[in-house]
């Protein structure tokens, strides 16, 4: 979570003797609570995805541990599909929000006219809409003979010609840009904050055109910043199952939505265990850099 | 004698962004294409919720109707997934507000031992992908008898809302002068009183900010809770699952809008008190 802090280092008042007791008290309850319900459940996960359920001939059912799921993942041409499907849905839209959200933050940060006032209102509406709402409004947008559809029907576009995007991988896409626009915005907005006007203005000075100072100024100091946003939205797509359940197509599917198929439908909790474990892995990376950098500004 | 070659005038593909007309052209483009993207899919949803009848490819409806909503607001499904929203957020926030800001303010004044290894702890929920941790958290409950009970979605609902509240609370109490709180008890107050009675009154915007969004975090779980909830604790967002895959276009219309009303509020009241901070942090809801 992107709590952004100015975090001084506050003077411990030294009044507390007992100080650690009560810290270790007051904690206690959150900590418990994270164990029973974060901590074991994954614990658990990792458990079950070695676990093998095997039926003999009179239907009992008798258990063991191995990599057959593992096995069954990387063998089913399906499951494979979906893993790969997962990860190029999670590129493509972080890549696609992160260019319209830098434009919007620079236009936040250094615009001054009215127009830069009106993206600052409207950018931060989907933010307030569930998912659930935002995929349903993108369903009636753009699926075939929706309002898009209707408007280019209008425009003189033939009947049948308007692309599929809903139930599609195109329409994912978008309704996740739209869904994570927001987040992504306030936090390159805040990024961008922390450059300081008189650094672009010495720029400027020594004759740099507005497009030198974004490459050589503005885009590298962002970065780090920015790539916090990229690993936590990456994160959200990956582990997202809304969108893809309404929009997606039926093959292939992200994993959330083929997980939680495993999990309700075909009462597979070890399949759906073991791609749990496959999404973590596949978010290790950025999982990594995301705890790391934001401990670091939260510790700051 | 090599002649010197007359230097090319670089071709700058930039040109336009140091043009503040051609600038200020283009940004107004973008921004009306982006209030177009942002904008007409959820009017496109009203016009629905209010279509008599509607005939692609009409861009607005041929007749106008309320009867979606008489519909809806007198469908017994749908009063029992508002009331079962309504029970729930509530007691998810407390819960977490009960449990988030000791811990909150722990991290931010007291001397908590280990206390880099419980931050870290604390991140790391953020860091599993949500769906991957729900359906772990439903294996588990299958095992422990919690799948579709009403203490099975509440705690589900919690992962998100605490780890959000303890971050936020943490900042708000850091923000908080100590002074303070060592002048009241120097005036001999208790550490509760000088608590309940000096820190907790300055720390109450950020708490109410905290907690207005873990209410409509809870309204608006939906993926966690259809996992863990069904057949018989279907919110508000799990019934709209359903009404979106029957086709029921206008019915949907009805109940999206209507789902949407609190957060619209609370957008509204937002602009003018929220830091953009607490807003970006309240986006653990993606």
């Amino acid at each position: 979570m992107a709590v952004v802090t100015s975090a001084r280092a506050v003077p411990r008042p030294r009044r507390f003797d007992r100080s650690r007791a009560a810290g270790v008290l007051l904690v206690l309850p959150s900590l418990v609570y994270l164990t029973l319900f974060v901590f074991i459940p994954v614990i658990k996960a990792f458990a079950t995805s070695f676990t093998v359920r095997d039926r003999d001939d009179a239907g009992n059912y008798t258990y063991r541990v191995g990599l057959d799921n593992y096995a069954q993942l990387a063998t089913s041409d399906t499951l494979r599909a979906n893993v790969i499907f997962t990860v190029f849905i999670a590129v493509t839209s972080v890549a696609i929000v992160f260019v319209i959200a830098y434009v919007i933050a620079l236009a936040l940060r250094f615009g001054k006219g009215p127009t830069a006032k009106f993206l600052g209102r409207i950018y931060i509406v989907p933010l307030f809409i569930p998912s659930v709402i935002a995929s349903y409004a993108m369903i009636t947008f753009l699926a075939n003979h929706g309002f898009v559809d209707g408007i280019l029907q209008a425009l003189g576009l033939p009947d049948g010609a308007f692309p599929k995007i809903v139930f599609d991988w195109k329409g994912i896409v978008i309704t996740q840009v739209w869904l994570s626009l927001p987040f992504m915005t306030v936090l390159l907005s805040s990024v961008l904050l922390e450059i300081s006007d008189s650094l672009i203005e010495s720029a400027r000075d020594v004759g740099a055109s507005s497009w030198q100072i974004f490459r050589h100024i503005v885009l590298p100091l962002s970065a780090p910043g920015a790539l916090i946003g990229v690993t936590f939205m990456f994160l959200g797509v990956i582990g997202g199952f809304t969108v893809p359940y309404l929009l997606g197509p039926n093959a292939p599917q992200m994993l959330g939505v083929s997980m939680v198929y495993y999990m309700t439908n075909y009462f597979e909790p070890y399949i759906a265990s073991t791609q749990a474990v496959a999404i973590f892995l596949l978010s290790l990376v950025a999982a990594v850099y995301y705890v790391r950098q934001q401990f670091k500004r939260e510790i700051r | 004698m090599a002649a010197q070659a007359p230097a090319m005038p670089a071709i700058r593909l930039s040109w336009w962004i140091d043009d503040p007309r051609m600038r200020r052209m283009l940004l107004r483009l973008f921004g009306g294409a982006l209030a177009v993207f942002i904008g007409i899919p959820l009017l496109t949803l009203v016009l629905w919720s209010f279509a008599g009848e509607w005939f692609w490819p009409n861009l607005i409806p041929t007749q106008w109707s309320l009867r979606w909503w008489q519909e809806v607001l007198e469908n017994p499904r749908v009063i029992d997934a508002m009331v079962l929203s309504f029970t729930i957020a509530p007691v998810v926030t407390l819960l977490t507000a009960v449990v988030a800001i000791p811990a909150g303010y722990a991290f931010a004044r007291l001397d908590v031992p280990y206390r880099r290894t419980l931050l870290l702890l604390f991140l790391i929920p953020n860091a599993f992908p949500r769906i991957g941790l729900y359906v772990s958290l439903a294996v588990l409950y299958y095992q422990i008898g919690l799948i579709d009970t009403y203490w099975g979605v509440v705690f589900l609902h919690m992962i998100g809302t605490l780890v959000y509240m303890t971050w936020i609370t943490t900042a708000t109490f850091r923000s908080i002068d100590p002074h303070l709180e060592e002048a009241a008890r120097d005036a001999g107050a208790s550490p509760l009183r000088a608590f309940f009675s000096v820190v907790l009154p300055l720390a109450l915007p950020g708490i109410i900010v905290a907690s207005l969004f873990s209410f409509l975090a809870s309204i608006d779980e939906a993926q966690g809770t259809l996992i863990v909830g069904t057949p018989h604790y279907i919110t508000m967002p799990v019934l709209l699952y359903t009404l979106i895959s029957s086709f029921q276009r206008p019915v949907a219309a009805v109940f999206s809008v209507l789902l949407a009303l609190p957060s619209l509020l609370l957008l509204v009241v937002a602009q003018r008190y929220l830091h953009s901070e607490y807003v970006a942090a309240g986006l653990g809801r993606v």
